[in-house]
């Protein structure tokens, strides 16, 4: 301590001399340096990294990633309103689910014509199976479905519709909040080891239990099967897809699938809704679409990471 | 007449580790330099109530629900009652806590506060800034360490990590690193000789978590095993990577070669060392290392990873530094085999230099200082602007934080009212030894604080 004192004290007498005095700090802990115990050094966080692995965001590229939420959205806005159309309209149930199988067999075509054309993933056995078993367990829903539907359709007798309109809500928040919306089809990604599985676990759920929910609502057995099957291709099929063809850029495709199903819910909320309320989705689809990415870029110059020596190191281990 | 200090802390015997001896070791010292010195840790099991350990160290675990490896669940006020007992019982005039994990430490520092006693923390880790548990954890010690009179870091990143995650005013933060017993880390009597030697044994000492690099260590050891034919293993140390070691060792053959001994008792870790002559250490994240001083002072050249604190720990001519990858974590461990069969490296004098430079001593005597300048530097400051520190943590913290501050003066003063000062007994305190310098004891004059109040 006086030892500390004392110096300080010459620190203070001899303001010229103290370079020649002091040797300089290290920042060393085996050394007994005569500095006291809370010097704060010149060097002091020299070591401090700030946003260091901060990435630049384009405002398109930004515009394709959110365009996913509005994709979402819309997905689950068809069903929706399919289902209000069927129930309140006396909407013919089939016709919906009739085009979205044709449409659905139309994009197994366009699945297998793409993954003829792509020659990197050449495994042509491994995939003629998968395309096999997805066929194979396709056909296994559709034939449980038609079993089940009597079943579901008194699934909720007992519960009043405005119980299920409600729980209908929630599932549709839940849905657009838990959703993988599956922006990562970038080439790194796609190239490593492992083929990327894209598997929107939660949101599949969901939507089902919705489908199910809603469609136990209807009176006859028919209504309930054509309601579910056509929720699921539009909902857990069609999500499937897209990421799919926006996997293999097909980007200028992927921006058709998008517009029809926008262009479909535009048609459905003016037919069932009327003006106002498609006025209403127009500015929450362009908030959604054109703000909130501008937002997210705004916000981007308050980041603040901080990395430094304390941070635990990132393992190099040779794979074996 | 010493200070009466508590050391506060989750992390207590029978639990071994680093905080666990820097706390034992330094309460030891105090108690020497003629401190009345008393440890709180929570209840380990069937270790509950009050034990005196070595020189009358008084232990108090008290009754709290270990919730995530040891430390204890996460309330503001629940330990004030028994705690402000245990305060008055004890006559305590600073509250030392450790651990920026351990929440019993918070609780008591926060209490002491209010109570008008003055505080000192001790950080002994390094913790990032990404990740949901790390922004609690980083609020919560920022919480506890806008009103800490005095904060001790054991390393300078250690003092650069806790000045940025708690933003504090570094000229409030010392380093004072951690010691090891010499004594109880002595090489071999036997004079190693310079001459070059054969059958290298390279010792890990280390609990086989991923952040202690156990990763890293299976996958070095075949390679250098690979190289260096004439290399043995000893790896001592229990946890979750433990079959990855063994299935390494089957893998490759290496039964005979790498010794797996589990895990070891402190006591146990100075025979272990001296069987060999490298120390390697794999380690991720270190905020000191006291292991690799502990190696060192038994005559073993170590190699280890450059991370954390561990570059300013031990001089260059005790150590080979590697990144922390598998490449170059090899090649130091070559090097440093070779330097050791060529017998360039004499690290008979290892152990007297390590003496040196770290001694439980010298960390009481710059711990006692800060305690010191604990009353000579500033009068306690008043309530008001207590609250405006709290404040000014955050947006919604900060007001959270002033909300929780008058509630547990609240809570003290129903508590004094209930419960009164005058009721409770006074300890008597452990008789000192006379073998102590005279002098030591006159030095230290202090005026104990008469007011409770906020």
């Amino acid at each position: 301590m006086w030892k500390i004192l004392s110096w300080s004290m010459l620190l203070l007498l001899h303001p010229r001399n103290h370079t020649t005095k002091l040797p300089s700090w290290k920042k060393l802990l085996y050394l007994k340096q005569p500095y006291p115990d809370n010097y704060t050094d010149k060097s002091f966080l020299s070591q401090l990294k700030r946003n260091s692995t901060v990435v630049k965001y384009s405002y398109i590229k930004l515009l394709g990633d959110f365009s996913l939420i509005v994709f979402h959205l819309s997905s689950q806005l068809i069903m929706v309103l399919t289902f209000a159309g069927i129930y309140l309209h006396k909407w013919n149930a089939f016709v919906p689910a009739m085009t979205s199988s044709a449409l659905t067999i139309i994009a197994f075509f366009i699945q297998l014509f793409i993954g003829h054309n792509t020659k990197q993933e050449s495994r042509p056995h491994a995939r003629a199976k998968q395309e096999n078993a997805n066929v194979k367990s396709y056909g296994l829903i559709i034939f449980m479905l038609s079993i089940l539907s009597p079943a579901l359709k008194s699934l909720t007798r007992s519960t009043s519709s405005d119980s299920i309109w409600a729980l209908s809500v929630i599932l549709f928040l839940a849905n657009t909040l838990l959703h993988d919306y599956g922006m990562n089809t970038s080439v790194a990604s796609r190239t490593s080891s492992t083929v990327i599985e894209y598997k929107p676990v939660v949101s599949t759920n969901i939507t089902l239990s919705h489908s199910i929910v809603l469609a136990s609502r209807f009176n006859s057995t028919s209504q309930v099967f054509s309601f579910i099957l056509f929720s699921i291709q539009s909902n857990i099929l069609l999500p499937l897809f897209d990421f799919y063809i926006r996997r293999h850029n097909y980007t200028n495709f992927h921006r058709f699938v998008f517009f029809v199903n926008f262009q479909t819910v535009n048609v459905l909320i003016y037919v069932l809704l009327g003006f106002k309320i498609l006025f209403f989705w127009w500015v929450c689809a362009f908030c959604i679409l054109f703000l909130m990415p501008a937002y997210f870029l705004f916000i981007q110059k308050y980041k603040n990471e901080l990395k430094g020596p304390w941070d635990p190191a990132k393992l190099m281990v040779n794979p074996e | 007449m010493g200070y009466n200090i508590a050391m506060v802390t989750d992390f207590f015997y029978p639990q071994s580790g680093g905080v666990e001896f820097h706390v034992h070791h330094l309460s030891q010292k105090l108690i020497d330099l003629g401190h009345n010195v008393i440890i709180i840790t929570h209840d380990y099991g069937s270790r509950n109530g009050v034990r005196t350990l070595t020189n009358g160290l008084k232990v108090y675990y008290i009754p709290y629900v270990a919730v995530f490896r040891s430390s204890t669940f996460p309330s503001l006020f629940l330990a004030l009652p028994i705690l402000r007992n245990i305060y008055l019982r004890e006559q305590i005039n600073i509250v030392h806590g450790h651990g920026s994990y351990s929440n019993i430490c918070h609780e008591a520092i926060l209490h002491a506060r209010t109570m008008g006693l003055k505080t000192v923390f001790t950080d002994h880790s390094l913790f990032g800034f990404a990740g949901l548990l790390t922004i609690i954890g980083n609020k919560i010690l920022k919480f506890t360490l806008s009103d800490t009179n005095h904060i001790i870091c054991v390393s300078h990143t250690c003092k650069e990590n806790t000045v940025l995650r708690a933003t504090i005013d570094p000229s409030n933060v010392l380093v004072i690193p951690n010691a090891v017993i010499s004594k109880d880390f002595r090489p071999l009597d036997k004079p190693k000789s310079l001459k070059p030697k054969k059958n290298i044994t390279i010792v890990v000492i280390s609990r086989l978590f991923p952040n202690k690099g156990a990763d890293l260590l299976t996958a070095v050891i075949p390679r250098i095993c690979m190289l260096n034919p004439d290399v043995n293993f000893l790896v001592a140390g229990d946890g979750p990577k433990f079959l990855d070691l063994e299935q390494m060792r089957e893998k490759y053959f290496l039964q005979e070669r790498v010794t797996l001994m589990g895990s070891v008792r402190h006591e146990e870790v100075r025979d272990v060392m001296v069987k060999g002559d490298i120390y390697l250490h794999p380690s991720v994240t270190e905020a000191f290392g006291t292991v690799i001083v502990e190696a060192a002072s038994c005559g073993l050249y170590v190699v280890t990873t450059r991370v954390g604190g561990i570059p300013e720990v031990l001089p260059g001519h005790m150590t080979t530094f590697a990144e922390p990858e598998e490449e170059s974590l090899v090649e130091a461990a070559n090097k440093a085999i070779k330097l050791m069969e060529s017998g360039k490296i004499d690290t008979s004098s290892f152990h007297d230099e390590v003496a040196k430079m770290y001694s439980w001593e010298d960390v009481a005597k710059r711990t006692e200082n800060v305690y010191n300048s604990l009353y000579s530097e500033k009068p306690d400051e008043s309530l008001i602007t207590r609250i405006q520190k709290y404040y000014c943590c955050g947006l919604v913290a900060g007001k959270f934080f002033v909300l929780c501050v008058i509630i547990d003066i609240f809570i003290l003063k129903i508590l004094d009212f209930i419960h009164p000062a005058a009721n409770i007994d006074l300890a008597t305190k452990w008789p000192k030894n006379p073998k102590l310098k005279k002098e030591k004891l006159e030095d230290i004059q202090i005026e104990v604080p008469s007011g409770r109040e906020g």
